[in-house]
């Protein structure tokens, strides 16, 4: 059975922020179904059913405050009430890992904490009001200077699946570039490959997007990202593939 | 028969196409093999002239392209 250490948490990013800087402690991605008390008159013992629904939580525990720029304060001090799109690896940032997405994380509680004698702390609990996915990273999280794909690290998934799915993209710098399209490419066959995911051209960092296809999605998938002018960009992607 | 595009289409052609053939894939290739690949790119609307005939029952699947006279029709 492989294991995996804190080094091995290498990308957490939310909105295109990374909040990785901040040193948290710990990190927390919880599933939980929810529950209905179905208890009734006669019954001896409590009963409780399923009602189909599954809420994602996510916590992150004490980081360093640091109000500077596009830090997780810069994130989170505003209305807890924005959606947000995050993901986080367990696994290490490499093409073919798994990482987790999350729409629609909303930051419901974010505190600073002063204390006598020791650093300004920060921490931040998610509730998430929609989809939490996970998939397979086809780009790491790296600075790019001109265009490229990850055809040659093509993530072979075995076969098809017919159940769509989700894309996933971070920007959490970019500099110079008037512009950049990411996409997601599929292929039957590792030889031809056709377009699947195309996320809104991006023109300034932090930025994210989740974009949710259906239908068949081919046995690999890789990523393809188109630049503007001169610059650079760090990008991190990837899909998760419908059950 | 003619396919159109109803994505972006990329497939390799002429000797590069027997090449990755060869090689069992793309991903298969050493980056210096990848790097002299001859690549069509197709646009959405387009026809996807010398697209592998093998390629053709997964990019159908996916929605990817379609016969030109169904796409007329």
């Amino acid at each position: 059975m492989a294991k995996y250490g804190s080094p091995s948490v290498a990308v957490f990013l939310a909105d295109g922020y990374d909040l990785l800087p901040q040193k948290a402690k710990g990190l927390s991605s919880e599933i939980e179904a929810t529950q209905e008390d179905t208890t009734g008159l006669g019954d001896a013992w409590p009963e409780h059913t399923p009602t189909g629904l599954q809420i994602a939580q996510l916590s992150q525990d004490e980081a360093f405050y640091d109000a500077g720029t596009d830090t997780a304060h810069e994130a989170f001090q505003a209305s807890g009430s924005t959606a947000r799109v995050i993901c986080y690896v367990f696994e290490g940032n490499t093409i073919g890992e798994p990482f987790v997405g999350h729409e629609g994380a909303l930051g419901v509680k974010y505190g600073v904490l002063g204390k006598n004698g020791g650093l300004t702390k920060a921490k931040v609990e998610y509730r998430c009001s929609g989809q939490r996915d996970e998939g397979v990273i086809l780009q790491d999280w790296e600075a790019k200077t001109s265009d490229w794909d990850t055809t040659a690290e093509s993530v072979d998934n075995a076969a098809s699946s017919s159940a769509g799915g989700a894309g996933y993209l971070q920007v959490s710098a970019l500099s110079g570039f008037t512009g950049f399209v990411g996409k997601i490419q599929h292929s039957a066959d590792d030889i031809s490959y056709a377009d699947l995911v195309t996320f809104t051209n991006v023109t300034a960092a932090p930025a994210a997007e989740r974009i949710a296809v259906s239908g068949t999605v081919n046995r690999y998938l890789a990523f393809d990202g188109n630049v503007s002018g001169t610059g650079s960009i760090t990008v991190f992607a990837g899909f998760a593939r419908g059950a | 028969m003619t396919w159109l595009a109803l994505v972006r289409v990329s497939y390799p052609v002429g000797e590069s196409l027997a090449a990755v053939r060869r090689a069992g894939g793309v991903s298969r290739m050493s980056q210096a093999d990848r790097a002299s690949l001859e690549w069509r790119h197709v646009e959405p609307g387009q026809a996807c002239e010398g697209l592998p005939a093998s390629s053709v029952p997964g990019l159908l699947a996916a929605g990817a392209i379609v016969a030109a006279d169904e796409d007329e029709g």
